[in-house]
């Protein structure tokens, strides 16, 4: 028998990354040294971002939070405060080349700003535990944090200043924009209050999307296969195996629409319902296919046409109305709305699909 | 761009009488739902864009603001 020992235990359920490739030295405070980073990304954290955007050990991208120093930060110097969530962290630290700043990374296990604010962990009470932990009060005179704006959905500032002293000012959202706040007299500006949602912006969630959906091809696949193999009206033209392979290209190319081209194409698909987005380039996904039957191994029976056009349909639409969750301007009961209207929905057209191609394999329609 | 969901649909409610205008939800707000009126009063000025992230209520001293917030 080997004894288990709690502390041991304790260790491996919160892994934090190794930082100590970006060690650069430490300062020394009235509190003993604290690790000095660099502000560049290396080799190995756009591995972490890679791992991050494609959801790669997602969950183990937490740091060790504490109080990091970039630059040769005093008594005098800003206190930024953010997350311990790697990408978060080094995006912060990028945009703070030149700058003698404080970082107090609080514990959001290991989850961004906006995300852990939404569900409490990047809290007023988190704060306060990290300013007594690091003795913050001790290291530096003045008695300001600065925050990340997004982190206001879960920080109560006046709580804060009420147990520490510590008054808090919101900076601006992204990173980027924090020297020209510092050179604002650290006030943010009308456009830095703004969350925006580019075509950067978008662009960059839709591996993780892809990667997520990859969870339905072997149910596409399944499905496929028994309707091929179902019944005898129409042999196919070519193997039983050829004809699943083509067929679920199709819907491949159905979940690549929905989870890259429509977060993409966000802001010039019809309407305002992510469902009815979705539904839209359904039907272009479904147009694609009645074109392109040969290709993808379908006979040209309307039963076959219509019930993929309806499964393909409902399966972007499902995709596009899962997106809600990545955008930064749904709001909770918009979307419970429309998922409430648009699931059932998606299933009945999903069924009726399903049982015209499975009348297709019976009879000649 | 500025990207509008379905209107009519947020939850939030701004308690105008209650409001000391301290501006504190002008600066969290990530959408400009808030706005200052002739640079003295605090206004809601653009409902349909909140998503209801809750920093508004969240950090309104006198809660004049309420949101049902949801999470994430």
């Amino acid at each position: 028998m080997i004894p288990v020992d709690l502390a041991d235990l304790q260790e491996e359920t919160v892994s934090y990354l190794d930082l100590s490739h970006l060690k650069t030295g430490s300062i020394k405070t009235a509190v003993g040294d604290i690790i000095q980073i660099d502000s560049r990304m290396q080799l190995i954290d756009y591995w972490h971002e890679i791992r991050a955007r494609f959801s790669i050990k997602r969950n183990d991208l937490a740091i060790t939070p504490g109080l990091y120093a970039v630059g040769n930060p005093d008594q005098q110097s800003p206190v930024l405060v953010t997350g311990n969530y790697k990408l978060t962290f080094d995006k912060l630290r990028t945009e703070l080349t030149g700058l003698d700043v404080w970082l107090m990374v609080i514990d959001t296990k290991g989850v961004n700003v906006w995300c852990s604010a939404g569900k409490g962990t990047f809290s007023a009470q988190e704060i306060i535990n990290r300013i007594r932990k690091t003795e913050l009060d001790k290291i530096i005179s003045h008695r300001r944090l600065i925050l990340p704006q997004l982190s206001a959905s879960g920080v109560a500032a006046r709580f804060v200043v009420k147990y520490t002293g510590f008054k808090i000012t919101f900076g601006p959202i992204r990173a980027a924009d924090i020297k020209q706040f510092i050179a604002n007299g650290y006030k943010t500006n009308a456009q830095m209050r703004l969350v925006t949602f580019d075509l950067a912006e978008r662009a960059v969630l839709t591996p993780v999307e892809m990667v997520m959906a990859g969870k339905y091809i072997p149910i596409i696949i399944v499905l496929l296969s028994l309707i091929n193999i179902i019944g005898s009206a129409n042999p196919h033209s070519g193997s039983l195996l050829e004809s699943v392979f083509y067929n679920s290209l199709a819907y491949i190319a159905a979940l690549l629409v929905g989870t890259v081209l429509t977060p993409v194409m966000l802001p010039v698909l019809p309407f305002r319902s992510f469902a009815l987005k979705g539904a839209a380039a359904g039907i272009i996904c479904s147009i694609m296919v009645l074109y392109g039957h040969e290709f993808f191994r379908f006979s040209s029976q309307w039963t076959v046409m219509l019930g993929n056009s309806l499964l393909l349909t409902a399966l972007v639409s499902f995709l596009t109305l899962n997106f809600t969750g990545s955008t930064p301007y749904t709001s909770f009961t918009g979307t419970q709305k429309e998922t409430l209207k648009a699931v059932p929905i998606q299933i009945l057209a999903s069924l009726l699909g399903l049982v015209l191609l499975v009348v297709s394999r019976f009879t000649s329609f | 761009m500025q990207m509008q969901y379905i209107p009519g649909v947020a939850q939030i409610e701004f308690f105008k009488e209650k409001c000391i205008s301290c501006g504190i939800c002008i600066d969290v707000c990530p959408h400009a739902v808030f706005d200052w009126l002739d640079d003295k009063r605090v206004e809601m000025v653009n409902k349909d864009r909140c998503m209801e992230c809750g920093a508004c209520a969240m950090n309104c001293p006198v809660n004049a603001v309420e949101v049902k917030a949801g999470v994430g």
